[in-house]
């Protein structure tokens, strides 16, 4: 009888509170004894509860009285619970003597439920006998987090190797002995040690170094920026034309330095060209009127269309000349195209210290000079 | 040499052990460990049936669930040492469970090292789980299965407080409720999500 007075005094107390008029003296242990007798009969006779509310004198026992249902069947299922849980009541018998359908389903399914969760959770206990000692014993020293992370990186390494196994296993690789009796028939694969695989990892890196996937080759990067011919067009052509207004010819006819005026035409044809990118016959025409010994302008035309048309070896010889010359007014767009010409010959090193001197000077081949740099392989 | 020392938490006394165990079931292993030498090597001396190592270790598993039933049951009053308890359980296991014939043990150990010491009064045996093949069961144990692959505190929840009979008030300090009331509303929930659960397993099939 107490477990269940206690049930109902849990379930209805609060309601009864919410309310405005409650009077609390009236909820003595008589009250609350008459409403489990009366709650006890609900299903078979409310009425009997109903005047016990109303015994209360609350401002609104319908609130209440209208949830009657839902308290109730709370209450059963409270009571079945204890009754399963063995905990013995007066209560529990005078529900089961009535057969209260409600109650014996709630019996039911609690019996039912303790014996599922007994039968998982004893299945779960014999497994993890040993490990609940070890749990109990567990101690996290710094020994033990750096042993645990020498194991993951052991652990994951061993699954990169794996996946290397797998794929070495699919190139079979032929016995190295030569056993003449025995004619070899299968392929076998070979089984790899740790200093096999320190061995791989080493050549993936090294093949990697050398592979080195993010930077370009020389012939790429020097094909790539030779043909870039934004910078071509950068030239200022105007700073070539060096005048030299001849004393002899009518009208001031204007001729290039040291050349004729048929030179002076073939120069010109050779420029214009050049523009058009037809940097052959522009290179041929500029051959023709020997720039390397008459004017250090055009040579540097003459060696840009070399490097253009792959004449690298004397391009680059034309270039070096420029290179020496002081106060070459197109000294950064020889070395610009002089790096160039390195880069194709593979002089690496004579390319970079070009290229980074074109950085450091802040000019128009600066930003390209630096991406070159960027893109050049290491070695 | 006793086995006793060779675990770690060799210190504990058998009392401390128990009281341990109601508080953290853990704490079993630590009897599961010290006692098992011991319990193995009795019933293999005292079954005349050669049984396996496996069956013998099924049948001492079985031993430490009913100590620990009986633990958390609240009726459990330790008279001899749980040494001497788990072997007389082992002990019964192997004459009614198994029907293994026992030897006359004078001959074959030293009834008076303590190791191999048990109690004929000691006659408890797993209680067997009941309806196992009702259509109720199968579709509860089902429900639970999801509700626990759903995850959540549900499925734990339960499971403490069916099984390892844990009260209100430790069951909100172990998950976190603000008191016993709301640790009391939470498993009525959980129970009735369960229900539902069921109920469909049951509707499904």
């Amino acid at each position: 009888m107490k477990i269940a007075i206690s049930i109902v005094k849990n379930i209805l107390q609060p309601q009864f509170k919410k309310d405005n008029k409650l009077e609390i003296q009236k909820l003595t242990d008589v009250f609350w004894k008459n409403l489990n007798s009366c709650f006890l009969d609900f299903e078979s006779d409310p009425k009997p509860l109903y005047a016990l509310i109303y015994s209360l004198e609350l401002e609104d026992p319908e609130k209440v009285i209208s949830k009657l249902p839902e308290y109730y069947a709370t209450f059963l299922k409270e009571l079945a619970e204890s009754y399963v849980l063995g905990i013995p009541s007066y209560t529990h018998n005078y529900l089961i003597q009535k057969q209260n359908k409600t109650f014996l389903e709630y019996i039911r399914f609690f019996k039912t439920l303790q014996q599922v969760v007994k039968k998982i959770e004893r299945k779960r206990m014999k497994e993890n006998l040993q490990a609940s000692y070890d749990r109990l014993i567990f101690e996290l020293s710094e020994t033990n987090i750096a042993n645990a992370s020498k194991k993951k990186g052991r652990e994951d390494l061993k699954s990169k190797m794996k996946n290397w196994d797998e794929q070495l296993e699919e190139i079979p690789v032929v016995s190295m002995v030569n056993n003449k009796r025995e004619k070899i028939e299968k392929s076998k694969v070979i089984s790899l040690s740790w200093m096999k695989y320190a061995s791989i990892a080493a050549i993936f890196i090294i093949g990697f170094m050398i592979w080195q996937p993010n930077k370009l080759s020389n012939d790429k990067l020097f094909s790539q920026y030779n043909s870039d011919e934004s910078i071509i067009k950068s030239i200022d052509y105007q700073k070539m034309i060096t005048i030299s207004e001849s004393s002899n010819t009518r009208g001031g006819e204007i001729l290039f330095q040291n050349y004729s005026k048929s030179e002076t035409e073939a120069a010109i044809t050779a420029i214009e060209l050049f523009k058009n990118e037809n940097f052959e016959k522009s290179r041929q025409i500029l051959i023709n009127i020997n720039p390397r010994e008459k004017n250090n302008q055009l040579l540097l035309l003459l060696a840009i269309a070399q490097l253009k048309t792959n004449h690298v070896e004397q391009a680059v010889s034309n270039l070096e000349y420029l290179n020496t010359i002081s106060n070459y007014e197109f000294a950064d767009e020889v070395k610009f195209r002089l790096a160039l010409g390195y880069i194709n010959q593979n002089k690496k090193r004579n390319a970079k210290s070009l290229l980074v001197y074109l950085v450091r000077k802040s000019n128009k081949y600066s930003n390209t000079a630096q991406e070159i740099l960027d893109n050049m392989r290491w070695f | 040499m006793s086995k006793k020392a060779l675990t770690k938490l060799g210190h504990l006394t058998d009392e401390e052990l128990v009281k341990l165990i109601q508080q953290n079931q853990d704490y079993l292993g630590e009897v599961y460990k010290r006692c098992k030498a011991y319990c193995i090597q009795f019933m293999r001396q005292i079954s005349s049936n050669k049984m396996s190592d496996y069956d013998l270790g099924d049948i001492y598993q079985d031993a430490i669930l009913i100590l620990y039933e009986k633990i958390i049951g609240g009726n459990f009053i330790l008279t001899a040492s749980l040494q001497t308890y788990l072997n007389s359980v082992c002990r019964y296991q192997l004459l009614n469970k198994n029907k293994i014939e026992i030897k006359s043990i004078a001959n074959e150990i030293d009834i008076d090292d303590e190791h191999f010491k048990f109690n004929l009064s000691i006659t408890e045996t797993l209680e067997p789980i009941a309806d196992e093949k009702e259509s109720q069961f199968i579709a509860l144990e089902k429900a639970l299965e999801v509700m626990k692959e759903a995850g959540g505190k549900c499925y734990d929840l339960l499971i403490q407080f069916w099984y390892h009979k844990k009260s209100m008030n430790v069951l909100a300090s172990e998950f976190d409720y603000s008191n016993d009331k709301t640790a009391k509303k939470q498993k009525s929930k959980c129970q009735e999500k369960l229900r539902i659960l069921a109920f469909n397993e049951m509707k499904n099939n």
